[in-house]
């Protein structure tokens, strides 16, 4: 019997992260591109806020999303899957730090000229339809932040970030992290801090985002 | 409320954690402390500019990327499993065929070992097997086996004691020369060969190699033989 594959995923859109890991796990092999296509743009700018490099996250976001499907007959419905999903980037995060030996690099904007000494822009700005100059705000914007965020801590960023950017609970940072969850707490506090007396002379030279 | 809670307040305020009391506690203690009200709204501000951050989009084949990657994976994934499940075989292979032919280099070498006599099955214990028979090997210093058999190294039961002689005329007169001489050889049967007739010599001589129970028989044939040739002589006397 012919199944227009149209239809059925539009079917599946309608299920939960959880109802569809179940029918990966059943050999549905098509659900995983549902969830892909939910959590892909959040996977990606948590990772890019926490690595700083855009590449990088792109690649962790990849290899985060195989991990999942290759160890999905691991995951167990009683934890989240979005929490399963942040988990293994964050772990692939760790590892890449962990193997470098150093902290992220801060993403930079500004790159030197090819021969004339000066200092040349380098922004990639998407077309969405918007005007130049709200573009160019928010891509000086993303550049603040990802300063500001690259400026935190190490220990406090990922806590932060899961707060602050992937808007997950407390009880998820600290079933992500591994943390408990007083701990997420004070790191979440200690992040905000630092960010604010990161952005804040910024703020107070009038730069209007 | 003082400085230090209401710092804790405000944390809470952001996350939108404070009761109506605790709320309006902050409210009086900010609208009387500009260093708090400072840090809220510096906090408010930057946690804003956070929140107002755009959402970077990704490439639009990355779904294909995922769905190359995890096929490459899974394949991957199958090689490394069928190469460890060959491996593995080979190496059964490997390791049947060359136990087999290590024991057959030992048996072949057990074998050529026995063969040319480098080793005794029954033990290095000075024995060895020859010919069906137990002989004792040289020791060091001793005589070849070959000179020791010749010489008695124990007094045989039928040589023991006096003897007496059998009437008529001498074995020596029989058999001429002999062996005396040659047995007089050996210090250790010295005592012995000096009582020891022709015929003594002659027998030993003769059952060289022999067991006990053979030397018996082959002296009871002889004896009879011996006796029929005694009469025989008395008779044409």
């Amino acid at each position: 019997m012919f199944v227009d594959p149209g239809r059925e995923r539009a079917k599946w859109k309608d299920l939960t992260d959880e109802e569809l890991m179940l029918r990966v796990q059943g050999g549905d092999v098509g659900c995983f591109d549902v969830l892909v296509e939910r959590y892909k743009v959040r996977l990606f700018n948590y990772l890019l806020r926490l690595t700083g490099d855009r590449d990088e996250a792109e690649e962790i976001a990849q290899e985060a999303f195989v991990k999942a499907f290759i160890h999905a007959d691991k995951y167990k419905t009683i934890a989240k899957f979005s929490t399963w999903l942040y988990t293994i980037a964050t772990n692939l995060v760790r590892n890449r730090i962990r193997a470098r030996g150093r902290a992220p690099q801060i993403i930079s904007l500004w790159k030197r000229g090819p021969g004339d000494g000066e200092e040349e822009r380098v922004m990639e700005i998407a077309d969405g339809g918007r005007s130049p100059e709200d573009q160019i705000n928010d891509a000086e914007l993303s550049e603040t932040i990802s300063y500001a965020i690259g400026r935190i801590p190490e220990k406090y960023r990922e806590s932060f970030v899961l707060r602050e950017i992937s808007q997950l609970s407390y009880e998820e940072i600290a079933a992500v992290t591994g943390l408990k969850l007083g701990t997420v707490r004070s790191r979440i506090n200690r992040a905000r801090n630092c960010f604010r007396q990161i952005v804040e002379p910024l703020l107070e030279k009038g730069i209007d985002f | 409320m003082n400085c230090r809670r209401a710092r804790k307040a405000i944390f809470r305020f952001v996350d939108g954690l404070t009761d109506e009391k605790m709320q309006l506690d902050l409210e009086q203690h900010l609208a009387g402390c500009t260093v708090c009200e400072s840090l809220a709204r510096s906090l408010a501000r930057s946690l804003d500019l956070v929140h107002r951050a755009p959402q970077e989009t990704l490439d639009e084949n990355f779904n294909w990327k995922v769905r190359l990657a995890i096929h490459k994976e899974r394949t991957a994934m199958r090689e490394r499993a069928a190469s460890t499940g060959s491996l593995f075989r080979i190496w059964n292979v490997r390791f049947a065929a060359s136990a087999a032919a290590g024991v057959t280099v030992a048996i072949a070498a057990g074998w050529l070992a026995v063969a040319s006599g480098l080793i005794s099955p029954a033990g290095d214990q000075g024995l060895a097997v020859e010919a069906g028979r137990t002989v004792s090997r040289p020791l060091p210093g001793e005589p070849a086996q070959e000179e020791r058999l010749a010489q008695p190294t124990t007094t045989p039961s039928w040589q023991e004691g006096p003897r007496s002689r059998p009437a008529g005329p001498s074995v020596g007169s029989v058999v001429s020369g002999g062996d005396h001489a040659q047995s007089g050889k050996s210090s250790r049967v010295g005592a012995i060969d000096e009582t020891a007739t022709p015929l003594d010599s002659l027998i030993r001589a003769e059952t060289v190699g022999m067991t006990e129970a053979q030397r018996a028989r082959y002296l009871r044939t002889h004896i009879e033989r011996l006796q029929v040739f005694l009469q025989e002589q008395d008779s044409t006397r």
